[in-house]
């Protein structure tokens, strides 16, 4: 009985020592303020001057789509892809403007609107052409490239957004507010990345330990 | 002194309403930048006025073809300016032509649904004319009925074989003609635009200074047209556009004080153009009926065989197939096939001018999202001129736009 009773002490004891090191999972908040509107560096607009049909969806405008991203430094996190990650075109125009995805994830593209769409990627290890696609019809491409994937419709030339392929499972983006919270995260050394499609991204390393809650606000600005 | 008032009201309208606006909203310049250089080499039967290629440029040629800047002043959700100043080749020669051929002051309602637009803007007619842009073009080269020149002149009206075999100056200038819309693809006046039900029934209609073969700003005397434009979208796959456009157009020069009015001449155009798609598959095209009332003109005695006008009739179409390889992305294969045709006049035992058949092949690649290479060939043949295969064309352009 004896023997029985020191394995599982041991065993026990080790577990929350392990816990306690390792698997004690800390949670990064904070919020995102944006002084000036970082306007988009290029604007495509029609030659003639007619009104271009877009989206008002908050999911369209820069300040919705920013993005928190943690690389971890002292680890290597496991890639699982990212599930449900789709891209949609309404009014002619990308929603999300950005999306972050685990590299090797899955994007499906869908036409909401009731004419044909495009998608296209011309971003060097990246690059493909899903034609033209009917309306309600979903299709997918699987993301294998790490970095920037830069999506555009031929038919329509004002269209434009960004897939983010990432590295890391640790990302999320801003809420209305411009607040942000990333739970789940163990024990290490991070490079903290918020990513704007139009401002100048910021970058800070960190270590994050102790099963705490962190907080890190961030300030972003227009840099021409 | 008419343009001048036009120029004018424009102008004044801009400077009234500019700086309220400006006080109350936000201001934004978005701009975008097009540079197109073009290696060409050209049968030795080309003209500029025939196959885009000048007659003393068909030797392998390579340099800056055309250079864009265009602009669009936004402030509010409202107004906006557009503008383009282009510096391009003049008549294919050399690049040394800086025309405006855009400026307008937009207004939109705050539905977006209809708005007016004052100054000078894309001519509505058709489908080819939005369609100002390298980066929007599968083909080097215009349609025929956007840049072959017909035997009518703006200052003269009607003689056969103008430019080519008869060459008679007017006001120190050889006539060639005219293209039955004039390929700038520009207008100047008063547009009403109404997207009766977006993205599926768009309708915009323009009164402006003369007819779409008028390739001057602001004619003299000043001319009034009018141009219509229907764009529908049955289902999905189906763009359809019905246009019209009607105007007069010919010129004061040193032989119209032998002419009662000039406004009496006129141009009137009817076409219709439809896309179709499918995966990666386009197809494209478009009818052109042109009709005209001109005066037909004798170089022998140098004077108007008959001032009353007769009536032309001309039929331009074409049809473009393109298909995008999946297995290369950004590239495409794309060929077309036009055709010009005239009528037999009755004052004339023949058609008044030649028919004219084009075919051409053309091959792009989009290197990334700033670069666009596209190459083509293309040959045509006019008929009763035996000039084989002469008017050949192989072109090679690089654009690079931001």
């Amino acid at each position: 009985m004896k023997p029985v009773f020191h394995f599982s002490f041991f065993l026990l004891l080790g577990g929350l020592l392990l816990h306690f090191t390792y698997f004690k999972q800390n949670t990064v908040q904070g919020k995102i303020s944006i002084l000036n509107d970082c306007p988009p560096k290029r604007v495509i607009h029609y030659a003639d001057g007619t009104d271009i049909m877009h989206s008002n969806d908050p999911m369209a405008t820069p300040n919705r789509n920013v993005i928190i991203i943690l690389h971890p430094l002292s680890f290597e996190a496991e890639l699982k892809p990212t599930e449900n990650a789709y891209v949609s075109q309404q009014e002619q125009t990308f929603l999300p403007h950005v999306l972050p995805v685990v590299m090797g994830s899955k994007v499906s593209f869908l036409n909401e609107d009731e004419f044909f769409h495009n998608v296209q990627s011309l971003t060097r290890g990246a690059r493909f052409n899903i034609g033209r696609r009917a309306p309600g019809v979903a299709y997918s491409i699987r993301i294998k490239k790490a970095g920037l994937v830069e999506l555009s419709c031929d038919i329509h030339e004002h269209m434009n957004a960004t897939i983010l392929s990432l590295e890391t499972p640790y990302f999320t983006r801003i809420e209305s507010d411009g607040s942000y919270t990333l739970p789940n995260l163990p024990n290490g050394k991070y490079r903290i990345e918020v990513f704007h499609p139009n401002c100048d991204n910021l970058e800070k390393k960190v270590e994050i330990k102790g099963g705490k809650i962190h907080e890190f606000d961030f300030q972003l600005n227009f840099r021409p | 002194m008419r343009n001048q008032y036009l120029i004018l009201t424009t102008i004044g309208l801009l400077f009234f309403y500019a700086p309220n606006c400006l006080a109350q909203s936000k201001v934004a310049f978005n701009y975008q930048a097009l540079v197109d250089l073009e290696f060409s080499t050209a049968g030795p039967l080309s003209h500029y006025f025939y196959n885009e290629i000048h007659n003393e440029y068909t030797d392998p040629r390579i340099g800056i073809s055309a250079v864009n800047l265009l602009g669009e002043l936004k402030w509010g959700e409202q107004w906006k300016v557009n503008s383009r100043v282009l510096l391009e080749r003049e008549l294919g020669q050399k690049l040394q032509q800086l025309r405006l051929p855009q400026l307008n002051l937009q207004w939109l309602s705050k539905e977006r649904d209809y708005g007016i637009t004052a100054g000078r803007f894309i001519n509505p007619f058709g489908a080819f004319n939005q369609r100002q842009l390298s980066t929007q073009r599968n083909f080097i080269s215009l349609p025929l009925a956007y840049s072959y020149y017909v035997n009518i002149s703006d200052r003269i009206g009607f003689y056969p074989n103008m430019g080519d075999i008869a060459k008679f100056q007017v006001d120190n200038e050889v006539q060639w003609g005219s293209p039955m819309l004039y390929y700038g693809g520009y207008a100047t006046g008063l547009m009403f635009s109404w997207e009766i039900e977006p993205g599926k029934v768009n309708w915009k209609t323009a009164l402006v200074s003369g007819a779409s073969n008028l390739s001057t700003q602001f004619s003299a005397p000043l001319h009034l047209g009018f141009v219509s434009s229907l764009r529908l979208q049955p289902t999905y796959y189906w763009e359809q556009g019905i246009s019209l456009s009607t105007g007069s157009f010919l010129q004061d020069s040193e032989f119209s004080t032998d002419l009662e009015s000039l406004g009496q001449y006129r141009q009137t155009l009817v076409g219709t153009d439809f896309k179709l798609g499918s995966g990666f598959f386009e197809v494209s095209g478009e009818i052109i009926l042109a009709f005209y009332k001109v005066p037909s003109f004798d170089i022998a005695s140098e004077s108007f065989l008959d001032a009353e006008g007769v009536s032309l009739t001309g039929i331009a179409s074409y049809l473009d197939v393109k298909y995008e390889p999946p297995f290369a992305p950004g590239s495409y294969i794309a060929y077309r096939i036009d055709r010009l045709g005239f009528n037999q006049s009755t004052f004339y035992e023949e058609a008044w001018d030649n028919p004219v058949l084009r075919h051409t092949l053309a091959l792009g690649y989009e290197i990334n999202a700033y670069l666009l290479v596209r190459t083509m060939v293309s040959t045509q043949n006019t008929d009763q001129k035996n000039w084989g295969d002469q008017q050949r064309s192989l072109r090679l352009s690089l654009t690079a736009f931001y």
